[in-house]
């Protein structure tokens, strides 16, 4: 993992704003309105680029399913494929494949899945053998509550880890801290929550080892916060080298730059520096990154998803990967790219929140 | 958790559930305390696709559906919505069952004979798209007599059609459609003891259950099954106490059982793993080669280190689990040195490289296994370095199905076998019979090797239409022993499926199956789970 590059896009560190000037300048009243029509000038250019992007996504995901390996009729089958004899594997294929879609070229189906989406039917899965927009309501819920609390979580604790390592740069503390969320980094998520288990889960009894609820037990607000605890740290234990070693970095430069060091000289109290000059333009690069990462969130809570058994969207994801189950599968990766554009665009509105030389029309 | 940089995230949290978990309370919370004795939670290997029971014969359909004849302990055949089990008549051509009275479905409506026809008429018919249609292929027509007597009517003398009759019979009002977009898959209708209370998709079911059952008020009255795919995050949840039994592999249930209160029970198979040998190579087409490859094979080394002891060496097709139709002298000893004999005489020499060759062609094929299956994958590792001292060379090949099955005809394969246990033809007749030798992509697992033998054939023929018993299991018997002299394949083990499970001693009635291919928590120990009283 590398710090800027791997988003693509280099944000730009904007200049501190002066000393004594409020975070939001008190523009004049002229400009301010400009400022508003620009903020929604840029939502409207990015929602309007958005359907297209949508159509060619999901194009291209018909494309590739239809030119994967996989096999339909075997995915439906699984185990049980190898006992299918004769002719019976061949009505299978049949019910399969023509009845359901998955027989037709994937630019008729996708043609036939896009009318669909029109009149505001997502099709039927054939993995999940219910309609898509049934599977989407029940799980996508799910994912979004903990990629959230996890998101969250993660920013929480990154915040003061952060500030702490950025004090005293070459200090144990912050030498300590930095390789090992390094470190921390490089562990794969599903290790982070297998080992989270053994501990936390089994070792010490403290938290359950997974599932929604107990046993048969009603969906409740505090039986699911229970069981929400160790997926949600896995989540933010992945999260949070980055967001910290982000956040790290920016800190670092913002505290030498000189416009704090003018708001020291002039005796602004050190807790006052960090929290109004410090911690808000150093939030700017990495909100701008956190926006473009989401996708990669949502992929790493697919496995926490997997270990914790959690039903969220990330499982049937996988297995409509498997099975040929173009409605589900486009559906998904749909509705999971919206998420990452308007993560994106809500990342550059908090910027232009927090910077007031920030121009929506350029980003 | 802190919950000072949480509190928001709570809000929401409260809000998503609002949002998403109001329809799961109401069926949640009458399923009960966990610690309620009447309750069995337990950690399944992984989500089911469906609950149609012409997609699913046996395991957790069992505890929805009730067939005409029913899985009993250790395997025996009994009576399910027969009274009987089914008669033949003097040709096997001919079969009726007669119905138990006053069964109903779990909607209220009455069990009769046509529901029987429906169900049998639907898993033949190709627009249903069961995967079962050619398990059936015997059955010509299926009549009601009258309303609570049913006629099989067959196109060829059959013995074994008792153990085709354990398919789930539904509501035939139900029954619409092909089994991809049937309600049945996530509905289910049926006689069983059990009705489907709530299923969350991705994470867990539960069973309730039914008033009124046939056979008794079952006294597990709630069955909690946890979806957990990871093997190690079952055996964890079985550990820590959240769940009262899983399945989980020989090795890791030997090493959780005894504490926590945890027990091993293993249950014998009709799961086999066998390896093919196409008769398409050149070495493969001579029988002497084939019995040496299998005297070659250290069959007990393999089930002492892949299954931790859990198995049962065998030489065919058939297993230990077969009783009287099982041949115990039809075995291969492991001796490497006679295997170097046979394939001396037979002229494969040991060329410069330490490989066999004769006439230019090397001893040597690739045997492929799924590469998802690690069990296979451990299979087919033991077995080339079992080959490899003979001189002969095993590459191995991980594949998907999909590839399996289009070159099936020139390369090796480690095969499953025994989906259907209960009869010694269902085991076998496919496996061996020259009918399935010619190579088809769409039934390639049929006879993977191309093996042809007349007296294979002749055999399997005439024990599928004995009607008498004993002269059947001496027909099987009589078989196994040509198969040893002229092997079709390398059968190498016969499987023990293990469970971890705690808290059996509380009930009565816990008992031991024989066990098909397709394993899970509807089997182990609480495959009659609604047969078992309270101690």
């Amino acid at each position: 993992m590398t710090l800027i590059s791997d988003t693509g896009r280099e944000a730009p560190v904007a200049p501190a704003p002066g000393d004594g000037m409020p975070l939001v300048a008190p523009a004049p009243r002229g400009a301010a309105s400009g400022r508003r029509v620009a903020v929604l000038r840029l939502v409207r250019r990015r929602l309007l680029w958005a359907a297209p992007l949508m159509g060619v996504i999901s194009l291209a995901v018909f494309a590739l399913a239809a030119a994967s390996p996989t096999d339909a009729a075997a995915a439906f089958l699984g185990a049980r494929d190898e006992f299918t004899g004769g002719a019976a594997r061949a009505s299978v294929e049949d019910v399969v494949t023509g009845a359901h879609g998955a027989g037709a070229h994937w630019a008729e189906a996708w043609w036939r899945w896009a009318s669909g989406l029109v009149s505001g039917d997502l099709g039927v899965s054939t993995s999940a053998r219910m309609p898509v927009a049934d599977v989407v309501a029940a799980r996508l819920p799910w994912t979004l509550l903990l990629m959230v609390l996890g998101l969250a979580l993660g920013a929480a604790v990154a915040v003061p880890l952060a500030l702490i390592a950025a004090r005293q740069p070459h200090g144990l503390l912050a030498r300590v801290l930095t390789s090992g969320l390094w470190a921390l980094s490089a562990v794969p998520a599903f290790l982070v929550a297998m080992g989270l288990m053994a501990v936390l889960a089994v070792g010490l009894g403290w938290l359950p080892t997974g599932g929604l609820t107990d046993a048969g037990a009603a969906v409740t607000p505090g039986q699911v916060g229970r069981h929400l605890v160790l997926p949600v740290l896995s989540v933010a234990l992945a999260q949070l080298p980055w967001i910290t070693l982000h956040l790290h970095r920016a800190v670092t430069a913002q505290l030498r730059s000189p416009a704090t060091e003018a708001a020291r000289l002039r005796g602004v109290p050190e807790r006052q520096v960090l929290a109004r000059h410090v911690l808000p333009t150093a939030a700017v690069p990495t909100l701008a990154i956190a926006g473009a990462r989401l996708p990669e969130v949502v992929a790493g809570s697919v496995l926490v998803e997997e270990v914790f058994s959690w039903p969220g969207l990330g499982q049937s994801l996988v297995s409509a990967a498997l099975a040929q189950d173009f409605a589900l599968l486009a559906a998904s990766t749909v509705l999971l790219s919206a998420v990452a554009v308007l993560g994106g665009l809500l990342a550059d509105l908090c910027l232009v929140r927090i910077d007031p030389r920030t121009d929506p029309d350029a980003l | 958790m802190r919950l000072r940089h949480s509190r928001p995230a709570v809000l929401l949290g409260a809000l998503v559930l609002a949002a998403s978990g109001c329809s799961a309370a109401v069926s949640g919370a009458a399923a009960g305390a966990s610690d309620d004795a009447a309750t069995l939670r337990l950690a399944e290997t992984g989500e089911y696709g469906s609950l149609h029971p012409l997609e699913y014969p046996l395991g957790i359909t069992s505890k929805l559906y009730d067939g005409l004849v029913a899985v009993g302990a250790d395997g025996v055949l009994e009576p399910g919505l027969a009274v009987a089990m089914p008669e033949a008549d003097a040709t096997l051509t001919s079969w009726t069952v007669r119905l138990r009275e006053g069964v109903t479905f779990s909607d209220g409506s009455e069990f009769d004979a046509q529901d029987v026809v429906a169900a049998f008429d639907a898993v033949r018919d190709p627009a249903v798209g069961s995967w079962m249609a050619a398990d059936y292929e015997m059955v010509e027509q299926v009549t009601a007599i009258d309303p609570l007597t049913v006629r099989f009517d067959l196109a060829y003398p059959y013995a074994g059609l008792p153990a085709r009759l354990t398919l789930g019979i539904p509501a035939s009002e139900a029954l619409g459609g092909d089994v991809v977009g049937s309600p049945l898959a996530s509905e289910p209708v049926g006689t069983g003891p059990y009705v489907l209370a709530e299923w969350r998709k991705g994470e867990s079911m539960t069973l309730r259950a039914r008033e009124g059952w046939w056979g008794g008020e079952p006294q597990v009255r709630t069955i909690h099954l946890a979806f957990v795919a990871d093997e190690n995050a079952r055996a964890q949840r079985v550990r820590s106490g959240e769940v009262d039994g899983a399945q989980v592999s020989p090795r890791i249930a030997a090493q959780i059982a005894g504490s926590d209160g945890l027990e091993l029970v293993a249950n014998s198979s009709g799961d086999f793993r066998a390896i093919s040998l196409p008769v398409t190579l050149p070495f493969f087409a001579d029988p002497a080669v084939r019995v040496a490859v299998n005297l070659g094979t250290d069959r007990q080394a393999m089930i002492d280190g892949i299954l931790a002891g859990h198995g049962t060496a065998v030489a065919t097709p058939f297993t230990p689990a077969q009783g009287d139709a099982f041949e115990p002298s039809a075995v291969f000893a492991h001796d490497p040195a006679a295997a170097a004999a046979l394939l001396d005489d037979a002229g494969w020499a040991v060329g410069p490289d330490g490989v066999r060759a004769k006439d230019g062609v090397r001893f040597a094929f690739t045997l492929m296994y799924f590469a998802e299956d690690t069990l296979r994958r451990d299979v087919a590792q033991a077995f080339a370095s079992d080959m490899a001292p003979l001189g002969i060379d095993v590459a191995l090949e991980g594949v998907d199905r999909r590839h399996a099955v289009t070159a099936m005809d020139e390369k090796a394969f480690v095969l499953g076998g025994g989906d259907m246990p209960y009869d010694p033809d269902a085991q076998a007749y496919r496996q061996l019979h020259s009918d399935f030798a010619v190579f088809d992509e769409d039934d390639a697992y049929s006879n993977p090797s191309g093996y042809a033998d007349p007296d294979v054939d002749r055999l399997l023929d005439a024990a599928r239409t004995e009607p008498d018993p004993a002269a059947r299991s001496a027909l099987y018997r009589e078989l196994q022993t040509v198969l040893v002299a002229n092997p079709p394949l390398v059968a190498v083990f016969a499987l023990e499926h293990t469970y971890v499970a705690r808290g059996l001693d509380d009930w009565d009635g816990v008992e031991h199956v024989l066990e098909p291919h397709e394993h899970g928590v509807a089997w182990g120990p609480w495959f009659n789970v609604q047969d078992w009283t309270r101690r």
